[in-house]
This record gives C-alpha cells, sequence and structure tokens, in this order.
C-alpha cells in the first residue's frame, strides 16, 4: 500500500465576519459568514497528482493556504508526511514545495540565482551544495541562460518555470502548485507541465495542483478533486467521473433535411434516447445504447444516412454535469 | 513518519545563515536603487549641516548661556548632533523595520516568506538586520561629519556609548515588533511606531534637554528610550557630559535593560497573537 504523503480529513473553514475592531483597521466586505471549505477529506499518495479543479470561490486557494500553513481550520485536519498542518506547520514547511499563484513572491530586483539561493538558505540547504543545486534546477526549468537576469526581466513563463525551481530546489516530498500556468502562454503551460510529470516520476513526490485549465487537467489524467462552492463534489481518477457521468453522444447526418426530420420522429418514440436537430440534416442524440442499437432503431432511415459518429463528452460539460447535480442535491438537502 | 530537516543545522549555525541570508536580500535591494539609497542619504546629513547653522545662531542669541548653558555641556551643536545620529541609529528598530515589513507585504513577498521552514517570530529580527547595519553605518558617518564641522567628543566614552546604543536599538526593536504586531492585521497603519516615533521627536530630548519641556509633560520624556539612549550618550561622549542635567549612564542603561525586559515579551506574544489571529481569520499574506 502506498503511503498517503497529504492526508485531509473533514478539513471544514469558515470565516467568521471581521468583528468590528478589526474593520478599523483595514476595510472588509464580510458581513455574514463564508463556509469555504465544508467537511473535504482525500489523500495524496506519493508519485500522484491530485488536481484541484473547481469554479472560482470553490475552495482551492483555501485549501492551499490550510495546507501551507497560512490559515487554520475551523475543524478537520490536514497532515503532509504525518505532520499536523496548523499544529506542526513549522516541520510542514521544510517539507512542502510551493508554487503560489501571483509571481509577486519572487524578489523580482534579485537575480534567478539569488532568488533560488535566499531560498535554498531558508531551506537549510548547505552552502557547499547550494551553488551546484541552484545550477541544478535551473538547467532543469531551463533558465540556465538567465541565471544571472533579474526577475523583472523574466517573461511570465521565465517566471513561472523560476517559481517552480524554487519550489523543488530543497527536494520536497510534497508539492503544492497554485494554478503554475494561469499567467503562461498555452505551449509554456504545456511543457511546465511535461517537466512536471518527469519530476513526479523520478523523485515520486506527491503533487497538488490546481487549475482552471480543462486541457491540462486531462493532460494530467490523474486523480481529481473537484470542489464546489467548499464542497467535494468528486474525488477519483477522470476516468470513473466519466464512467458515472458521461453519456455517449452520436451525431448522425443525413442527406436531406427531411429525412432528419423522420429520423427524430421516430427517436421521439424511443424511450433510449433523446435527440434533437444539432444542424438542418444532422441529429446529436444522446444515449446508452451502442450505436449498433441505434442503427437498429433507425432501420427504416438508414439509407439516409451519410456519416454517423460517436463522441465523448467534453470534459467541460463533464464537470458542468457535475456540478449541476450537486447543486440540485443541495438544494434537495435544505429544502 | 519522516523526521523533519530542519535540525540538518545546529540551533546557532542556523541562525548565522539565516541572518547572513536576510542580510543579503537587505544589500541587493539596497543596490538595486543606487540614485535612492545616495540621495536619502544626503538628505539626512543635510539635517546636521541645518543644526550647525541653528546651532550657530542659538549660540550668538546666547539662547544657551548661564544656567541653559550648563543644560547643554556649553557646546549646543555637539549636544544636537549627539541626538540627530543617535535617531539615525534608533531608527533601525522602528521606523525602518516597519517600512521593511510594509514593503514586503505590499510587494508580495511576506506571504511566501510565512511559507518558508523559519519560526515566524525570527522574520522582524531578519528584516530588521540590514537596515540595523545601514543605520549604524549612517550614524557613525554623522558623528564623522559633526567633527569636521566643530563637534568635539571624548572618545574615552565610546564603549560605553557602543553599549547604549545597542541597548537603545534592542529596546526601540522591542517596540518595532509591537508595531509589526498591528501591521500584519492592519496591512498599512502603524498606530505604535506613529505615536512613538511622534513622541520621541517631540520629547525624546532630540534637539532641547527633557528639563526644557513643563513638568508636566515630562513624563512622556521618560517613558521613551530616545530619551535614555541620547542622554546617556551624551554624558559619555561630551567633554563636560557630567554636568549635564538628565538620566545618568547607569540609570540609562538600567532603564534601558528594563526596557528590553520588558518590552520583549510582551511584543512577541503580540506578534504571536496577532500572526494566530491573522491565520485564523485569513488575513496573513493578503494586503
Amino acid at each position: 500500500m502506498k503511503n498517503a504523503k497529504v492526508l485531509i480529513r473533514n478539513l471544514t473553514k469558515t470565516y467568521e465576519p471581521a468583528p468590528l475592531w478589526s474593520r478599523f483597521l483595514v476595510r472588509t466586505s464580510s458581513k455574514e459568514p463564508i463556509h469555504a471549505l465544508t467537511d473535504i477529506s482525500f489523500d495524496v499518495n506519493s508519485g500522484e497528482i491530485c488536481v484541484i479543479v473547481g469554479p472560482n470561490g470553490a475552495g482551492k486557494s483555501t485549501l492551499f493556504r490550510i495546507l501551507t500553513g497560512l490559515i487554520t481550520p475551523t475543524s478537520g485536519y490536514a497532515t503532509i508526511e504525518g505532520f499536523d498542518v496548523t499544529q506542526e506547520s513549522f516541520h510542514t514547511r521544510s517539507t512542502i514545495g510551493f508554487m503560489p499563484a501571483d509571481d509577486r513572491s519572487l524578489w523580482l530586483r534579485l537575480t534567478c540565482a539569488e532568488n533560488l539561493a535566499f531560498h535554498g538558505r531558508l531551506q537549510s540547504i548547505p552552502e557547499k551544495q547550494l551553488e551546484k543545486r541552484i545550477r541544478e534546477y535551473l538547467a532543469l526549468v531551463d533558465l540556465e541562460h538567465a541565471t544571472h537576469r533579474v526577475g523583472f526581466a523574466l517573461s511570465a513563463g521565465m517566471r513561472a518555470r523560476l517559481q517552480l525551481a524554487r519550489a523543488l530546489i530543497h527536494r520536497p516530498t510534497v508539492l503544492i502548485l497554485d494554478e503554475p500556468t494561469g499567467t503562461i502562454d498555452p505551449v509554456g503551460a504545456y511543457q511546465l507541465l511535461q517537466l512536471l510529470q518527469k519530476i513526479v516520476k523520478e523523485e515520486e513526490i506527491a503533487v497538488l495542483i490546481s487549475s482552471h485549465r480543462l486541457e491540462e487537467i486531462e493532460s494530467l489524467d490523474d486523480n481529481v478533486a473537484l470542489l464546489d462552492k467548499g464542497r467535494l463534489v468528486h474525488w477519483g481518477d477522470l476516468a470513473s467521473l466519466r464512467r458515472i457521468w458521461t453519456v455517449p453522444r452520436i451525431d448522425a447526418s443525413f442527406d436531406s433535411a427531411t429525412a432528419a426530420e423522420a429520423a427524430l420522429a421516430t427517436l421521439a418514440l424511443s424511450t433510449d434516447c433523446s435527440a434533437q436537430q444539432s444542424a438542418p440534416d444532422t441529429l446529436t442524440v444522446t444515449t446508452k445504447v451502442s450505436v449498433g442499437a441505434l442503427l437498429h432503431l433507425l432501420h427504416d432511415h438508414q439509407s439516409h444516412i451519410t456519416s454517423i459518429q460517436e463522441s465523448q463528452m467534453s470534459l467541460r460539460e463533464l464537470i458542468n454535469q457535475k456540478l449541476q447535480a450537486a447543486e440540485i442535491e443541495r438544494q434537495e438537502t435544505h429544502l | 513518519m519522516t523526521s523533519p530537516r530542519i535540525p540538518v543545522l545546529s540551533s546557532a549555525h542556523r541562525i548565522f545563515v539565516l541572518s547572513r541570508a536576510f542580510l543579503r536580500i537587505g544589500i541587493i535591494e539596497v543596490i538595486s536603487y543606487p540614485m535612492g539609497f545616495v540621495t536619502n542619504q544626503l538628505a539626512s546629513f543635510g539635517t546636521i549641516v541645518l543644526f550647525y547653522f541653528v546651532s550657530g545662531f542659538v549660540d550668538k542669541g546666547g539662547a544657551f548661556s548661564g544656567d541653559a548653558g550648563a543644560k547643554v555641556g556649553y557646546d549646543y551643536f555637539t549636544f544636537v548632533a549627539i541626538g540627530y545620529a543617535s535617531v539615525r541609529f534608533l531608527a533601525a528598530g522602528l521606523k525602518d523595520l516597519s517600512i521593511q515589513f510594509q514593503n514586503a507585504i505590499q510587494a508580495g513577498y511576506f506571504e511566501m516568506l510565512l511559507v518558508e521552514p523559519i519560526h515566524w517570530h525570527f522574520l522582524p529580527v531578519g528584516l530588521v538586520q540590514w537596515p540595523t547595519l545601514q543605520a549604524a553605518s549612517m550614524g557613525t558617518l554623522t558623528f564623522a561629519l559633526s567633527i569636521t564641522m566643530g563637534a568635539s567628543y571624548a572618545f574615552s566614552g565610546i564603549p560605553s556609548a557602543i553599549l547604549l546604543l545597542a541597548l537603545g536599538v534592542l529596546a526601540t526593536l522591542a517596540i518595532g515588533i509591537l508595531a509589526s504586531s498591528i501591521k500584519i492585521l492592519s496591512k498599512r497603519s502603524d498606530p505604535i511606531a506613529t505615536i512613538y516615533q511622534m513622541a520621541a521627536t517631540t520629547f525624546g530630548a532630540v534637539v532641547v534637554p527633557v528639563e526644557h519641556f513643563p513638568e508636566q509633560v515630562r513624563w512622556i520624556s521618560y517613558l521613551l528610550p530616545h530619551t535614555y539612549t541620547i542622554s546617556g550618550l551624551r554624558r559619555v561622549l561630551m567633554p563636560q557630559g557630567d554636568q549635564l542635567t538628565g538620566p545618568t549612564v547607569s540609570e540609562s542603561i538600567f532603564a534601558l535593560t528594563a526596557f528590553c525586559l520588558i518590552l520583549y515579551p510582551i511584543a512577541f506574544w503580540m506578534f504571536g497573537r496577532s500572526l494566530s489571529y491573522a491565520r485564523k481569520a485569513g488575513l496573513l499574506g493578503g494586503y
């Protein structure tokens, strides 16, 4: 059995409205309690990537901030390498590599090497190893040529790579990446994720990564934690989500609009599928029956079919459906 | 359970490594803006030139002759130069620490510092190191400049002066840490530092002796580490310092030590409470 590097149990965080005295210190808009996380539980093992997905305000950043010790949970707990992230935050902070969403977390007046050196010293990397380690990790993220370039002079993609190098240089066993590709172009993002997958495979580290980019989530093809309004609505691999939620979709094209309408009328009588005219001569059929069974239903119209194609539901639709179902379930629970 | 990695280095060595890391960051930050650094320092030297002319004016007017003269050691320029140079030293723990905290919060790297495996109580100490070194060198240069302009010092008092300055910097740093605990929550406003700074500038015996203030407000002066540092320094550095009024050297050392012993536990307790509240309310890292 694999070791759970990150263990999250019944984690709940409610932000209470700011007391009156603290509103004098800094402006705040919260007047009602905000339930940022409710009863979240899941594990991440060595060599696994867990993608945290969810719309804005789903609780992704709150989860990461709890894991990095910046926020204390209201109830529940989380451990990293067996250390409680709240009570033993000092220890967990030496175990994790953290890449925040904001590139302002870099010292932009410092060079790439100086940024890594500062972080390396705070992480207790012995001075004798530090220079070698800086060269090694700058090479890993393809920033060797920018070793002595200051942060301000780097592109968004280079800054993201430098942040990744910083998160890795002390050889953490758990990596927490908050929207690491948020500011990078698609090609740069792809390269960064390729690199990440390579590192995870080689170093056997556990990774938590949040992302809005659906193509990234698909390409990582690992565990997904789908958050919505602070609740975990799905936990598991993408394939299991697809198995539960994907209803096969078949696009059938006909030689004329009249033929398509006739076929639509036939399918309307069937309880096994639901069809709609997506173009004058095309029907889109969502069904749990096979293509063969569908062709059997359309037996009288077969001579008019010019093409037939099965397509998978996009991840966007899949997530949307899951979120909608969770919302309905929540409303029903409240009723 | 995997053992934590921190104990790889011994505590003393780790403190040394962390101090050096913060010191390097401070130096790099300063050399990143060379013109800003130079103009800031020149501006501070301008003040001592101003006091040179003010003291000339005051001496000619006879404002500090007779009894009043005894209160400033019959040398107003040296008296005020010590006051001003001391303020430069003491600014490190208070004003400069506050600026460092605000820069870290506003620039965005404060959150990253909090995620590093360092005790959070070390942060103000780490952040204030370069400003302290800078303030010490500027204070020393201010003393040197004042000598070229006619100030006279008893060099035998230098060891005692170093002790007084060290205690003064430590005491004001405690107030700075107290102020930082508010800054963590307020992000910008800094009531403790602002009020203290105002009180120290007015009642800290920088330009006039404490006895010059009305008796009703003199107690404010005696609540300020500035007063004891500056008074003690004047006693040990001015040739006629033994004739000055105000706290003696031993009184100053005792008062500054007492300030440190009382203020540090309160400051670190407040800092810890502030961090705990910020973690609970989700305020850490915001700006």
